[in-house]
């Protein structure tokens, strides 16, 4: 498919998180979620999704597995509906950015989730971060709202949805009513 | 929870936590509170568990996982104090003060003032004051209190400060008092456009305004009177200071006026304006008045965040849109129809820059407040006129003096009883229509050819359904202006417009068949009836010409992005992506009109052969991949997409153009009729556009003679505050 997919540098390995790996990757996982951000996430942000979903999470290693990328999303039915996966958080490290790491990171949380039987799939990004918007783009998702001053600020965001399957019965929910709280605050 | 180095009590912060132990258990005491050490229960319990183990019941939710604090992180602990550093801010707020610094200190509070309107809370902007937080806290039992003194006697001397500063931070407070308290009556984006808290201090509520603007007038006679005591260019600039916030502190105030008067304190306020920013220069920084620390001692679990700061430059732009914005609301006044009252309201929130909320709650409260419209109609008024208008003109079913009749064997007791329902639940409007029609002997419409085929007018209903329309065309028009859809999208969202402004112009017709049908049958309509017959029909006339406007905009740029597509100069609507197939991302771009019921939302086959999907694949966008396009093939089928496209924008100009040339009552924009006219004229400049841009496509085409069209052509898409108007989003196409 796309141009940074086909020149992904083959020495990286995308391992599958497990909560044995917490003590060799968590670190490093918050580092590198934490540069992009301006107010850190406390380490129950971090332990909500690992511990729960775990095998939704994917990091990008280089052959001294040290970290460079890493997806960490989530999995449950969206308030008694649809089961809706969530893509909480994505990073590739500065320096590796442009070659495709997160497209396959993003494509192999969104494989297990579709083989977990997801009906669909969102997450929200910053309206002025073209390369998220993108790659999610490329991949099929749409933009389903703009999100007013969704994060801490101030900035909007867009809400992007990708739709597995047709569920007629998940029409009947309400989505728009509940605010949900920006699991990504926005870069300082 | 295990890891516990994760909790950041590392050893070499264990001064800081024995300093943070050695205050909260005094506190405690005082609450006659018992404090116990389970730190090593904690940790043998702790130890029970495996790193990354989580010990959650099914309540703690993401919410919770996203507000949970790390004890001695800096940027979460809020009583985390690096060492060295102290708890208080220490600022001598008794000090003298030069005029200078006292200008500076005003035109400093009056950015926090500004950057709370924004959006940021108080206790990053009004509430990092010294002298504002001397003021407040403790919480003042009477005005007299709430000065800098505070217990100590006032002693002499010092006006500038005790006379002066005073009265303009009161004033200023009680600014902010009438305007958080106008904004909690309305509906407005709560956290997300405007902060309430205060951090369980109180903004002088208790205090009234006659007082406060007392204070005012005597710091304004003091400064007058004391000539001696400065220059005259700091003299008038404080004057200055006091006169503008003595007259906004009138403007805002909530008495529940509405006339105009309130416009011209707006306008007063505005005049003021250029004072304030030639005689900035004259003040002198006071950066140690206000400190983050101050945060420390308000009722909040967060630790001190910085404080937000803009120019003053800034806060008087963002100053004159709220005076100028606050003076344009009261001509809302004007409006004399539901129509009117619906076209001010959508021409003046989508004035850019957007105003503010507290600007957009005052518009509200200027429409609806104590169960009156603009302070005069109550609502079934307001309702039955916007019934008669659309489609019950002179009707009986409207006439006021229905609920006056008593008698329920009367038809009219009936049908104010039947109307009353539907005005209060707007629900099942078909039912109502039915039932109404036994009292009203609604004459049915039968064809001539075929006499049993009867045809009912269902008033209520066919008025719930023409604003369904148009709701659903304007949701699918925020979608442009918040570039919501894809480029591949866009062809089918201006058809998607297209069917269903088409949709409405069917209702009209519909509507203006009963109408008329119903003034046929009144056999010498009085003076009344014609002119309210008049009223709709001009009504159903001018709603024809716009949304026959729209619909042949919209179609003209659906198919000229068919056209684009169709050479592959843009993605093909809706390709095939890698994990979505183009019938489901159709499926989850309609969603939100699939529990309208009518109009339908059209079947994917359906919206797909009408957007021209069966656009050959080539490889959009990747030149080396593409198969070369004949100039026998362009012609045929992409040049017949672009004379359909033509002949809808050259439509499209001619009804825009009768648009703008509508005079004000026809155009249902009494009160605006000035921004509504420059709305319009961007219409019809976006809509010349986007005849140019066929025109340079018609031309390049016959050009192409052996060449691929695609390499004449050159398409540049146009962000959405770049565009004429936002709703139209005509690309840029040139000649290479
Ligand atoms: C977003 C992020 C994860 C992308 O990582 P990545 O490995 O560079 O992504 P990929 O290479 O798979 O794809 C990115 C695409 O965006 C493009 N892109 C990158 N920056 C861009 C820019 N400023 N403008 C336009 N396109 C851009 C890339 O060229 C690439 O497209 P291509 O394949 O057509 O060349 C990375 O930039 C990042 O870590 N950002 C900070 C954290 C963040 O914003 N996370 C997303 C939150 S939802």
């Amino acid at each position: 498919m796309s141009q940074a997919a086909l020149t992904a540098p083959t020495e990286l390995r995308y391992v599958q998180y497990h909560s044995s790996k917490e003590k060799i990757y968590l670190s490093a996982i918050r580092q590198l979620i934490s540069d992009d951000l301006s107010e850190p996430y406390s380490i129950y942000v971090y332990r909500y999704f690992l511990y729960q979903w775990g095998d939704l999470c994917f990091m990008a290693l280089d052959e001294q597995d040290n970290l460079i990328g890493v997806v960490i999303s989530k999995l449950e039915p969206h308030r008694g509906g649809p089961m809706r996966g969530y893509i909480a958080m994505l990073a590739v490290r500065q320096g590796y950015r442009g070659k495709g790491i997160a497209t396959e990171l993003v494509r192999k949380t969104l494989d297990v989730m579709i083989e977990r039987d997801a009906d669909e799939i969102a997450l929200e990004t910053e309206v002025t971060n073209t390369a998220a918007m993108k790659l999610y783009e490329r991949l099929g998702f749409l933009r389903s709202k703009r999100l007013h001053r969704y994060y801490l600020n101030g900035n909007s965001a867009f809400r992007f949805m990708l739709l597995v399957k047709e569920h007629p019965a998940a029409y009947e929910y309400d989505d728009e009513a509940q605010a949900q709280l920006p699991i990504r605050p926005p870069s300082a | 929870m295990a890891d516990l180095s994760k909790l950041s009590i590392a050893p070499d912060q264990r001064d800081l936590r024995q300093q943070h132990q050695s205050i909260a258990p005094l506190q405690f005491r005082k609450k006659r509170m018992m404090t116990v050490d389970i730190t090593s229960e904690f940790f043998v319990a702790a130890s029970a568990l495996d790193t990354g183990q989580l010990v959650k019941d099914e309540h703690f939710t993401l919410f919770e996982a996203v507000g949970a604090l790390e004890i001695m992180d800096p940027k979460m602990d809020s009583g985390l104090l690096p060492s060295g550093e102290s708890v208080e801010h220490d600022y001598d707020v008794l000090k003298e003060l030069l005029p200078g610094e006292v200008i500076g200190i005003m035109d400093q509070i009056l950015c926090f003032e500004m950057t709370w309107h924004m959006g940021h809370p108080l206790s990053q902007s009004l509430f990092t004051s010294a002298y504002i937080d001397r003021l407040l806290w403790p919480d003042p039992k009477t005005l007299e209190q709430a000065r800098f003194e505070r217990d100590k006697t006032p002693g002499p001397g010092n006006e500038l400060l005790h006379l002066v500063l005073r009265a303009y931070c009161l004033g200023l407070i009680k600014t902010c008092d009438f305007v958080r308290r106008s904004i909690m009556s309305e509906q407005y984006y709560e956290e997300e456009d405007f902060v309430v808290s205060l951090y369980h201090r109180k903004l002088l509520d208790d205090f009234g305004l006659a007082d406060i603007s007392m204070k005012l007038e005597d710091a304004m006679a003091y400064v007058a009177r004391k000539t001696d005591l400065m220059d005259l260019p700091f003299r008038e600039a404080l004057l200055n200071r006091l006169e503008f916030r003595k007259m906004l502190l009138s403007a805002v105030q909530l008495d529940g006026f509405l006339d105009h008067q309130r416009a011209r304190l707006w306008e007063g306020c505005l005049e003021l304006i250029p004072m304030l920013s030639q005689t900035n220069k004259l003040g002198l920084p006071s950066e140690k008045s206000f400190s983050i620390k101050i945060q420390r001692k308000l009722a909040s679990s967060v630790p001190p965040r910085p404080i937000v700061k803009i120019s003053f430059d800034e806060a008087l732009a963002r100053l004159s849109g709220i005076c100028q914005n606050g003076r344009d609301a009261y001509r809302v006044l004007e409006s004399h129809s539901g129509t009117h009252l619906m076209t001010f309201v959508l021409t003046y929130q989508s004035r850019k820059p957007q105003p503010l909320v507290y600007i957009r709650c005052l518009l509200q409260s200027l429409v609806f407040s104590e169960m009156r419209v603009l302070g005069t109609m109550t609502l079934k008024q307001l309702l039955y006129d916007d019934f008669e208008e659309l489609v019950l003109p002179a009707d009986v079913l409207v006439d006021p003096t229905n609920c006056d009749i008593e008698a329920p064997q009367d038809p009219r007791f009936q049908i104010s009883k039947r109307m009353d329902a539907f005005a209060t639940k707007a629900a099942n409007a078909e039912g109502v229509d039915i039932e109404l029609r036994v009292y009203t002997k609604e004459e049915p419409i039968r064809e001539v050819s075929a006499p049993n085929k009867v045809m009912w007018s269902f008033p209520l209903s066919s008025w719930a359904y023409y604003y369904k329309l148009r709701q659903m065309e304007w949701t699918v028009q925020m979608g442009f202006e918040l570039e919501v859809y894809q480029v591949d999208e866009l062809a089918g969202m201006y058809w998607y417009l297209h069917h269903l402004a088409s949709t409405r112009l069917q209702h009209i017709e519909r509507i203006r068949t009963f109408s008329t049908h119903r003034l046929k049958r009144i056999a010498k309509p009085s003076f009344k009836q014609k002119t309210s017959f008049r009223r709709s029909f001009s009504f159903l006339d001018f709603a024809t010409l716009e949304a026959s406007a729209i619909q042949s905009f919209a179609e003209g740029l659906s198919c000229l992005f068919s056209f684009l597509a169709y050479l592959g100069l843009i993605p093909a609507p809706y390709h095939p992506l890698p994990y979505s197939t183009p019938a489901l991302r159709y499926s989850l771009r309609v969603r939100p009109f699939l529990s309208v019921s009518l109009p339908e939302v059209p079947s994917y086959p359906e919206f797909a052969s009408r957007v021209s999907l069966h656009t050959p694949e080539r490889d959009a966008g990747d030149p080396s991949h593409r198969t070369p396009l004949t100039k026998i093939e362009t012609n045929d089928q992409a040049s017949s997409i672009l004379d359909v496209a033509d002949q809808a924008l050259k439509a499209a100009r001619k009804d825009w153009e009768s648009i703008s040339k509508a005079k004000a009552e026809t155009a249902r924009c009494v009160g605006c009729e000035d921004w509504w006219r420059t709305s319009v004229k961007n219409v019809v400049r976006a809509c010349i556009t986007a005849n140019i841009m066929i025109a340079t496509s018609k031309k390049a085409i016959s050009n192409a003679a052996s060449k691929d069209v695609r390499d004449i052509l050159k398409v540049e898409l146009v962000k959405s505050n770049e565009l004429y108007h936002a709703w139209w989003m005509v690309p840029r196409i040139s000649a290479k």
